[in-house]
This record gives structure tokens, C-alpha cells and sequence, in this order.
């Protein structure tokens, strides 16, 4: 019967053989490209088969592009508003749904995480309906409501428009953070809780003092995922503004399309994408010394 | 207990194997349906496969033609495109046409996206701003031998239409529709604001605006969501006013003309002008070249609107009946400048072009089925049918033009008709300056920054050029 056991850990040289393919894939769709898109960032390149070496030529262009750094900007507002959106808002409702007298949690979960599930595009053509000027569903709304005074042109208006576009990446995406909250916060062991309630925090007390800063490493998880998916973001924009009126809404990604596949200058757009991942890097770095700093400072504070 | 365990296994291994096989599987499937949205309406566009096949024809060899066009349905073009194809496939039956249809700038980006990557079909439309790219990456075939060989369809193109798909001797790509850019408006709205006629100068146009505007209506739809509407259909008639034709060629050649030169900052002062006066619509760079249209003109909310002539077929179509028996056409009225004050802007925009990477051999159907879909009888079925002028000269039956394209036919005559900036210039000038006009109209840039971005751009693209 001794050899029918399985052994409980393998040995690391077989742990190295299943993880092959999964190394592989990732390879391929990740880290290849990356050296790919470098490679090409040190020429002049626009399709074809003629490519001139120019060096660093291209970075010293993007350094000096202004439409690139106030894309940037974009990302960056897009960052902070979606971040205090989704962020916020799935704490919120992680709170809502720990709440122990609530009934029907997994009809809320599900209700919630629901416009995760549709693709970008899709919420992108969507919200393009809702926020129409003429015929959209807010403004018909608004209309119907008799406040009329608030109606606007969403997506025209060039110093509201990245409000209305952070809207739907909100909607959008605060139900997967949710699930991640959630998780971390159902880890929490229900002693602690109990012991709290005996001392006399409830509610709002034991969510700020308990609850929250027991999932500070998720939440510096769920804002690294944060960043790096608003560093992304793509087809929303494209669909409803198309980096909007005069590129004030325009994202370094969807720049980094424009120039590459309908400009046709494919070695600035790959050293563009390498200068997004490197701003992505040095974002997600800032935020964890950041955050690094906030336990610390914690730390001190209950000595 | 080992019993279970060994079912359990076996179960994993099938399932592990179904699912590996079930993706394996669907990769061999080739990719037979592209959806597109287009201007009008959600469409979507299907590759076909055109085969007739004849038990006489089995001594001739297959011959497939792989095609990218934009006849979707909604198109007015399509009418006479789908006869002549037909017509040429029933003649033919030993060939295979594999067609993909898009919407207009659905097949630009995909041409770019195919040209990059070397792998453009046999046949593909392309509009004349990214043909100097084009040919610049070698993927484009000349295809003057299809001109040489047959005197009496060369004979049939009307003079200079080849000129914005050519460089030098050279010709790489086949017109088949010329498009003028006016302005039509609402004359009863114009009669109702006190102007019997379209104002004749560009300051009795600023004024117009004013009185349009205080009884409610909108001086000018304008769409420029897509970022060219604003400049095809107003700005480059605005400037040729200012700035005259050969300017122009001058500075197409860097003879000496730039952006900068103060005639053409005349023209974007003038278009700044105009908007800060407030002549378009509040939502302008939300909607398209469609919408301008269908959301104010044709619902009598607005007096005029700048297109160019693919609209008439839209609007036999599309308009309502009282409006479309008020609408009349001008041409932008005349500036303080040196071009001529009554021109209109027409040129061919789009052209079929061949491969470079196509198989020779099959070169003769290629060209008979080029010549058959741009020659005589497509440009008849094109402006009796489609309202839509071809590139060529042709004799059709004037009764049976529809009444609103014999008005426009009888504007044009005569009249001066000078080339669009778009179908001359390099498409990264061409986006450039494009932008560069809303960011102006919105406050973002003033006109000289914008004349001198584009100079910037032209100046890199003519360095690139010279390498």
C-alpha cells in the first residue's frame, strides 16, 4: 500500500518540470513581446522591411512629446478618480456585506461583480448610448426629472469629460475589487471581531479600527491592480471619445495605438509602450514605499 | 477506496484531453465573419465567397482574388460596384473572389494594419492620404501597365484624377468616384432669417450666423467626431481661398510655401472666427459626418451643413420631403484672398489599389476585373442610380438622374475645381493638422501653434522622405 500514497510535496526538480508550461506561455505572451517592442524602439521603422537604427532617437522624441505626457496626466486622473471610486466603493460594500444580520449576501455579491463579466467595449458602447447628448438615456433622464439645468454634453465637454469616462470603468470594476476585499476580510479569524464587540467597538468603529487595517496588504494588492489597469486602459476611451475632443481625453495606450497602427510609425509606438511600462513600474513603486510608510507609521502609533 | 480513486483519474485524463483537443481544434477554423459598425447603423460585414461553377470551365484554372472594399449596404456606391462585380463573375466563372467588407475607416485601419505586416490582399480601396505611405513601404504595385494596354478605357479618366495616386511616372491606383465638397443649406430658414440668397461674403456669413441664431436655429451642423469632417468639408475650401492653388504646389514640393505663411494663418483666424461667433453646434465633436446630418439638418434644426457630394444619395434617401425640397447648394463665399472666390474643392478620394506581393500570374483577371468595376458602365449604373460622380467621363440618360443630383450637376459646371489638402498631403501631416483645428476651435491652441505643429510634421516627414 506504501506506493499508492502520493507523496504530499514532490521534489523540487519535478515542482521545475509542471511549472514549464506555464513559464512558456507566459514567456510567449508576455515577455517576449516586451523584448520584442524594446528591440524595435531603436528604430525608425513604418511597417515594410525597411528599418533604420536611430538609437535612442525615439526616447528623446517621447521625453519631448507633449501629447504624450498630458495623456499621462490622463492615466493619472483616471488613477486617483477610478481609484477613489472603486476602491471606495468596495469597501464600502465589503463593510455592507460583513455586516452579520444581512440576508440574500450572495444576490448582492452577484448583482455587484455582474459588470465585471461584460467586456470593455461592450461597457464602453454602452455608456457612449447613456451619455449621447442629443438622445442619451442621462440626459433624457435629467429631462423627464425636470433638471434640466444639469443637463451637459458628457463626452464634448472638454472639462468634464474624464468624469464621465471614470463613470463606467467604476461601475465596471468595483465588484472585482469587492471580491478581493471580501475574501481578505472574511480571513479575518472571528475571535478578533468578537473580542472587539465585547470591548464596545460596532459598526463604523470596528470597521475603521478592526477591520480595515487587518487587510492593509490586500488593499495595497487591490491598488497595485488598480494602477496597473488604469495604465491600461483602452477600449473604453476608444469607443466613447476616441481620446475625445481635441486629445484631452486621450490615454498613453490608446496614443501608443494611434501612432503605431494608424500613423504607421511602429518604432516610436514601441518605445512608447516601453516608456508606459516603466512609468507603470516607477507608479506601482511610488505607491508601495507609500504604503510602506503608512503600516510603519502605524506601527509606531499603537507602541 | 482504490476502486474510486482510479475512476477519478481516468476522469481527469479525459476531461484534461477533451478540453486540450476542443481548443486545438477550433484554431483550424478559418475567420469568415468581421463586424463593423459603419456611420448610419451597426452592419455586419460578411467575407463572401463568390463561386460559379460550370461543368465547361474545368480546363481553366481557379483563380482567387482576395479583396478588401467598403460597398457595405448603407453605402450609396454599392449599387454599381455589386452589378459590375456580378456581371464580371458571371463572365467568369473560374473565378473565386474573397470579399471583405467594411465600413469606410474600418478598412483604413485595416489596410494600414495589413500593410505594416506585409500581407495586403490582391485588391484593396484606399483613400489618397495614406497612399504616399503606401507606396513609401513598397507595398503597393504600379499598375500603369493596366492603363497602357487598353488606350480606349485610359482614354475614358477625366484629366488630373490621376494625379493624387501617382508619384512621377508612376500610377498605383485606379479612381472610381470624384467627390465635391459645398455646402448645402435650408433656403426657407435663410428666407425666415432675412436672406434671399447664401451670403456672398465671408462677412455677410459672420453675420448670418447672428440671425440664425436668434431665431433658434443652428447656423452650421458640423460632426467632427472622426476628426476630418471639419477639415475635408470647410477648412481646405477656406484656405484655397486665401491662400490660392499654387501655394499649394509649393509647399507640396518645399518650394518655399510653409503653414506658416501668413495667408494660410488668415484661414484658420477666419475658421476661429467663425466658431467663436458661434455657427456650429454645441455637441460638434461628438457626433460624425453622418449624425451632423441626420440629428439637425434633416429635422430642419439647423440652416446649413458642409459635405461633400456622397451626401446627395444620402439625402435622395434618407431626407424628409419638405427639406429636401428647400435645400440648395453654395459654395463658401468668398474671403480677402488670393484663390479663386467661387472654386469648389473635388477630387478622386479613394482608388483601387493592387499588391505589391500579387501572384502575376494572375495580374490579366485582376486587371479585367479592375477595368470592369471603374469603367464605362459602372460610371453610368454610378451617377444614374447612385448619384455619385465617377472618375470618368461618361454619357448617361439625364432623365433618369435623380431631380436633386441634376441640381447639383448643373452647380458644378463650370465652376473652378481645385484639389483637397487631404488627398495630397501625408496622412501624419494631414492627422496632425486635423487635430490641430479642434484644439484651436476650443481654445486649446492658438493658430500660429497649429501652423507650426504641421510644419513641424511635414518638415519630419520630407527629412524621412530624403533619407
Amino acid at each position: 500500500m506504501e506506493r499508492n500514497k502520493l507523496r504530499l510535496k514532490p521534489r523540487s526538480g519535478v515542482i521545475g518540470l509542471y511549472m514549464i508550461p506555464s513559464i512558456m506561455l507566459y514567456s510567449l505572451c508576455t515577455i517576449i513581446p516586451i523584448l520584442i517592442a524594446l528591440y524595435f524602439s531603436f528604430f525608425k521603422w513604418s511597417g515594410g522591411s525597411e528599418m533604420q537604427y536611430i538609437g535612442i532617437g525615439n526616447y528623446i522624441k517621447l521625453v519631448n512629446d507633449s501629447l504624450f505626457w498630458s495623456s499621462f496626466k490622463n492615466n493619472l486622473i483616471f488613477i486617483v478618480l477610478t481609484g477613489v471610486g472603486q476602491i471606495g466603493l468596495a469597501i464600502l460594500f465589503t463593510l455592507f456585506l460583513m455586516s452579520p444580520r444581512l440576508k440574500l449576501r450572495e444576490t448582492y455579491k452577484s448583482i455587484l461583480f455582474f459588470p465585471n463579466v461584460l467586456s470593455a467595449l461592450v461597457v464602453g458602447y454602452l455608456w457612449g448610448i447613456v451619455y449621447h447628448s442629443e438622445y442619451g438615456l442621462l440626459n433624457s433622464l435629467l429631462q423627464v426629472l425636470g433638471i434640466e439645468s444639469l443637463i451637459q454634453n458628457w463626452l464634448g465637454n472638454i472639462n468634464i469629460v474624464l468624469y464621465s469616462l471614470s463613470m463606467p470603468r467604476i461601475w465596471q470594476a468595483a465588484g472585482y475589487y469587492l471580491l478581493i476585499l471580501l475574501a481578505a476580510a472574511q480571513n479575518i479569524s472571528t475571535e478578533v471581531l468578537e473580542v472587539a464587540e465585547i470591548d464596545g467597538a460596532t459598526g463604523l468603529k470596528k470597521a475603521i479600527h478592526v477591520i480595515l487595517p487587518q487587510m492593509m496588504g490586500t488593499l495595497k494588492i487591490v491598488l497595485i491592480l488598480c494602477i496597473s489597469a488604469n495604465m491600461k486602459t483602452f477600449e473604453q476611451i476608444l469607443v466613447m471619445t476616441g481620446g475625445g475632443p481635441a486629445n484631452q481625453s486621450m490615454v498613453v495606450a490608446l496614443y501608443a495605438y494611434k501612432t503605431s497602427i494608424l500613423n504607421m510609425k511602429l518604432g516610436y509606438g514601441s518605445a512608447m509602450a516601453i516608456g508606459i511600462l516603466a512609468l507603470s513600474l516607477v507608479l506601482i513603486g511610488v505607491a508601495q514605499v507609500i504604503f510602506g510608510g503608512i503600516t510603519k507609521w502605524k506601527k509606531n502609533q499603537s507602541i | 477506496m482504490i476502486k474510486n480513486f482510479r475512476i477519478k483519474q481516468i476522469l481527469l485524463v479525459l476531461t484534461a484531453v477533451s478540453m486540450i483537443l476542443s481548443v486545438v481544434a477550433c484554431s483550424g477554423q478559418k475567420i469568415t465573419d468581421t463586424t463593423s459598425t459603419s456611420n448610419t447603423n451597426q452592419q455586419d460585414s460578411k467575407v463572401k465567397e463568390n463561386t460559379v461553377e460550370d461543368e465547361n470551365s474545368v480546363e481553366e484554372n481557379p483563380v482567387t482574388i482576395t479583396m478588401i472594399n467598403t460597398f457595405v449596404p448603407e453605402e450609396t456606391n454599392t449599387v454599381a460596384y455589386v452589378a459590375m462585380r456580378d456581371k464580371f463573375l458571371e463572365a467568369n466563372p473560374n473565378v473565386i473572389l474573397e470579399e471583405e467588407i467594411l465600413s469606410s475607416s474600418d478598412a483604413c485601419t485595416k489596410c494600414v494594419t495589413l500593410a505594416s505586416a506585409n500581407e495586403l490582399p490582391d485588391i484593396f480601396v484606399l483613400k489618397a492620404q495614406y497612399i504616399n505611405d503606401f507606396i513609401g513601404i513598397d507595398v503597393v504595385r504600379p499598375i500603369n501597365d493596366i492603363l497602357d494596354s487598353d488606350p480606349e478605357y485610359t482614354s475614358l479618366f477625366i484629366d488630373g484624377v490621376f494625379d493624387n495616386f501617382s508619384v512621377g511616372e508612376k500610377i498605383y491606383g485606379i479612381p472610381y468616384q470624384i467627390t465635391y465638397q459645398s455646402i448645402y443649406y435650408n433656403s426657407l430658414i435663410l428666407q425666415e432669417c432675412g436672406y434671399s440668397e447664401f451670403p456672398t461674403t465671408w462677412d455677410e456669413l459672420i453675420e448670418s450666423v447672428g440671425k440664425i441664431k436668434e431665431k433658434g436655429y443652428i447656423p452650421i451642423a458640423m460632426g467632427d467626431k472622426d476628426n476630418w469632417v471639419l477639415a475635408t468639408t470647410l477648412f481646405y475650401a477656406l484656405a484655397s481661398r486665401h491662400t490660392g492653388i499654387d501655394w499649394f504646389y509649393s509647399l507640396k514640393s518645399g518650394d518655399g510655401a510653409k503653414f506658416t505663411d501668413q495667408v494660410f494663418i488668415n484661414a484658420l483666424e477666419d475658421l476661429k472666427e467663425l466658431y467663436d461667433v458661434g455657427a456650429f453646434n454645441e455637441d460638434w465633436t461628438s457626433i460624425d459626418n453622418a449624425q451632423q446630418k441626420t440629428s439637425y439638418f434633416y429635422t430642419g434644426k439647423a440652416a446649413m451643413v458642409c459635405d461633400g457630394s456622397w451626401a446627395i444619395g444620402q439625402f435622395t434617401r434618407d431626407c424628409p420631403e419638405d427639406v429636401l425640397n428647400n435645400t440648395k447648394f453654395a459654395v463658401l463665399p468668398a474671403v480677402d484672398g488670393v484663390g479663386p472666390q467661387d472654386s469648389l474643392i473635388g477630387a478622386a478620394g479613394w482608388a483601387y489599389c493592387v499588391s505589391n506581393e500579387v501572384d502575376e500570374s494572375k495580374m490579366d483577371t485582376i486587371s479585367e476585373f479592375l477595368k470592369m468595376i471603374s469603367g464605362e458602365e459602372f460610371g453610368r449604373i454610378l451617377i444614374e442610380e447612385c448619384s455619385i460622380f465617377p472618375a470618368i467621363n461618361v454619357e448617361y440618360d439625364t432623365s433618369k438622374i435623380d431631380p436633386f443630383m441634376s441640381e447639383f450637376i448643373s452647380f458644378t459646371k463650370g465652376r473652378p475645381t481645385l484639389p483637397a489638402y487631404a488627398y495630397v498631403l501625408n496622412n501624419s501631416v494631414i492627422l496632425t493638422l486635423s487635430s490641430g483645428l479642434q484644439e484651436m476651435l476650443l481654445g486649446l491652441k492658438t493658430p500660429l501653434e497649429v501652423a507650426e505643429e504641421a510644419q513641424n510634421e511635414l518638415n519630419a516627414v520630407r527629412a524621412s522622405h530624403n533619407n
